[in-house]
C-alpha cells in the first residue's frame, strides 16, 4: 500500500536543544504504527511538527503526495491529519454531543454529515467510541477514560485518514486502558490509519505491528516490536549506558 | 542493623488510578538502596508518600519506630527525611548559598553547618565557584548538584533522591553519581529513585524493581543482573 506520511530530515530546535534530529520515517496507508522513546525523546514534538502546531528548522513532511511542511495547523486538519493530546481539553460545560458536534462543522466533518446531518454524525461517532449513553452530559463530570475517548471522538469528528495518538492511555487505570486500545484497534480495523506514541510500553509493544523508536530527538530504528525491543541502543535509552550487560 | 524506615502495605491512589500496591519496603540505617522501574512505575510517588507529599490512602510507614504516615510533610522533615525532588526545584531567583542556606533552615548546629558546607564544597567544587551566581544561571548538571546540597545540609538521617540524573549527559550523570557513592560512605542512609537502571544498580545495594505501582523483585546488582524481567518491564515485551 502506498506511503500516507513521508518524514524527511526533519529537525526542530529550541534554544540550544535540538528536539528533534534529522528524522525521517515513513508510514503507509492503513498501518498502526507506534512511536517509542523514553521522556524526552521528542515524540510529542514530532506530532506537533506533522499536525502543524510547530514548524520545522529544516526537513519536510508530505502527506498524500502533498508537501504539508510547515503548514498550518487548521490546514493540515482539512487535508485528513486529526490528533489528540497528552493532556486532556475539552468543551468543559458543553455536552458531550456538542462536543463532537464542533469538530463535524471542520470541512471534512460536513462533507461525512452531508447525508444525515451534524448531529447524526456526531452520535454515530459517540457510539463508536462508546459514549452515546452519556451524550447530554458535560465532560467536567467525567472519570479520565472517558475524557480520553472523548478526546478521540474528537479527532473522528474531523474524518481523519491519518490519526495521531499522544499517550493515549497514559494515567489510566487497567480497565481504562483496555477500553482505549479496544477502542483504537477497532478504528485501525475500520481503516484509519493509526500513529501513536508511548512512553509506557506495556500496552503499545502488545498493540501495534511496527514501532518505530528514538531517544534524544534521532531516529534509533524500527521494526516489529520483539526486534525492536532487543536492540543495542534501545535498551541503553531505557535502562542505561551498560544495559546489555543485564539478561 | 537498625531499620530506619519501614514501610508496611503502602497503597496510594490518584482518583481511581492506582499508583502503588501492596508496597513493603524496609530501609537499614546505613544503607544506599536504590527504585528502579520506567517512567509511571510510581517512583516519584513512594518519595513523596514517605516525605509526606502525598499521603498514602493504606498502609503504615515508620521512621525510627514512630508512625509518620500521617505526618504534615514539614514536620517529616523535622525528623530528620531530605527529599531532593525531581527536576531540582530550585529556588532559582536566588544564589547558590542562598539554596543551600534554605536547605539548613532547621539545623541549628552552626558548627555542622560548617562541616557540612565544607563536604559539599569537597563534592561539588563547581558549587562553591559558584556560590554568589543565581541558581536559574546554572548548567543542568550544576543545578542537580545544587538540589542535592540543598538536601544534605539539612544533615539528614535519609535522603531520599528522585531521579538525580535526568536529563544529564552520560559524563555528568558519572559525576552526580559519583558524589551519591560518597555521601553513602560518609554515612547517610539513601534511598534513590533512578529510572537508568544500570547506574542505579551501580551504586544500590539493595535495588527494588517497581512496574505499576508494585515491587517486582529485588536483590542485589549480581542478582537482578541474571533477571531478564527488568527488560521486560522497562520495554513491555
Amino acid at each position: 500500500m502506498g506511503v500516507i506520511l513521508e518524514v524527511k530530515n526533519l529537525t526542530k530546535k529550541y534554544s540550544g536543544l535540538t528536539a528533534v534530529n534529522d528524522f525521517s520515517f515513513e508510514i503507509h496507508r492503513g498501518e498502526f504504527v507506534g512511536l517509542i522513546g523514553p521522556n524526552g525523546a521528542g515524540k510529542t514534538t514530532i506530532f506537533n511538527l506533522v499536525s502543524g502546531l510547530e514548524k520545522p528548522n529544516s526537513g519536510s513532511i508530505r502527506f498524500d503526495g502533498r508537501d504539508i511542511t510547515g503548514m498550518k495547523s487548521y490546514k493540515v486538519v482539512n487535508l485528513g491529519i486529526a490528533r489528540t493530546f497528552q493532556l486532556v481539553r475539552s468543551f468543559k460545560y458543553m455536552t458531550l454531543l456538542d462536543n463532537i458536534s464542533v469538530s463535524c462543522l471542520s470541512p471534512r466533518g460536513r462533507k461525512l454529515a452531508k447525508e444525515y446531518g451534524i448531529d447524526e454524525s456526531a452520535s454515530s461517532i459517540l457510539a463508536a467510541v462508546g459514549l452515546i449513553d452519556k451524550a447530554r452530559i458535560p465532560p467536567v463530570v467525567l472519570p479520565h477514560g472517558d475524557l480520553r475517548k472523548l478526546q478521540i471522538g474528537k479527532a473522528l469528528g474531523t474524518n481523519p485518514q491519518l490519526l495521531l495518538l499522544d499517550e493515549p492511555v497514559s494515567g489510566l487505570s487497567h480497565e481504562e486502558q483496555k477500553g482505549i486500545t479496544d477502542l483504537i484497534k477497532k478504528l485501525h480495523d475500520d481503516g484509519v490509519t493509526v500513529f501513536m506514541t508511548g512512553h509506557v510500553l506495556r500496552e503499545l509493544m502488545h498493540l501495534v505491528p511496527r514501532v518505530i523508536a528514538m531517544h534524544q530527538g534521532k531516529y534509533i530504528t524500527e521494526g516489529p516490536p520483539e526486534e525492536v525491543a532487543n536492540n543495542k541502543i534501545v535498551l541503553e535509552a531505557y535502562l542505561g549506558k551498560g544495559s546489555e550487560e543485564l539478561a | 542493623m537498625k531499620n530506619l524506615l519501614e514501610m508496611r502495605k503502602i497503597y496510594h491512589y490518584y482518583e481511581k488510578a492506582r499508583a502503588l500496591e501492596e508496597i513493603n519496603l524496609t530501609i537499614e540505617e546505613g544503607v544506599l538502596d536504590a527504585v528502579i522501574g520506567p517512567n509511571g512505575a510510581g517512583k516519584s510517588t513512594l518519595l513523596r508518600v514517605i516525605s509526606g507529599l502525598e499521603e498514602p490512602d493504606r498502609g503504615k510507614i515508620e521512621f525510627l519506630g514512630e508512625r509518620i504516615d500521617d505526618l504534615k510533610a514539614y514536620k517529616i522533615a523535622k525528623k530528620g527525611i531530605a527529599h531532593c525532588p525531581e527536576r531540582r526545584r530550585l529556588f532559582y531567583d536566588m544564589t547558590v548559598m542562598e539554596n543551600i542556606e534554605m536547605g539548613s533552615y532547621m539545623l541549628k548546629d552552626k558548627k555542622k553547618f560548617k562541616y557540612l558546607l565544607t563536604f559539599i564544597f569537597e563534592l561539588f567544587p563547581r558549587l562553591k565557584e559558584r556560590r554568589k551566581q543565581r541558581a536559574g544561571t546554572l548548567s543542568g548538571g550544576e543545578q542537580q548538584m545544587l538540589a542535592i546540597a540543598r538536601a544534605i545540609i539539612a544533615n539528614p538521617k535519609l535522603l531520599l533522591l528522585d531521579e538525580p540524573s535526568l536529563g544529564l549527559a552520560p559524563k555528568i550523570k558519572d559525576k552526580i553519581f559519583d558524589a551519591i557513592d560518597l555521601i553513602k560512605k560518609e554515612g547517610t542512609t539513601t534511598l534513590l529513585v533512578e529510572q537508568d537502571a544500570v547506574l542505579a544498580m551501580s551504586v544500590g545495594e539493595t535495588i527494588h524493581l517497581l512496574e505499576e505501582g508494585k515491587i517486582e523483585m529485588r536483590g542485589t546488582k549480581e542478582e537482578l543482573e541474571k533477571e531478564p524481567r527488568i527488560k521486560k518491564v522497562y520495554l513491555g515485551i
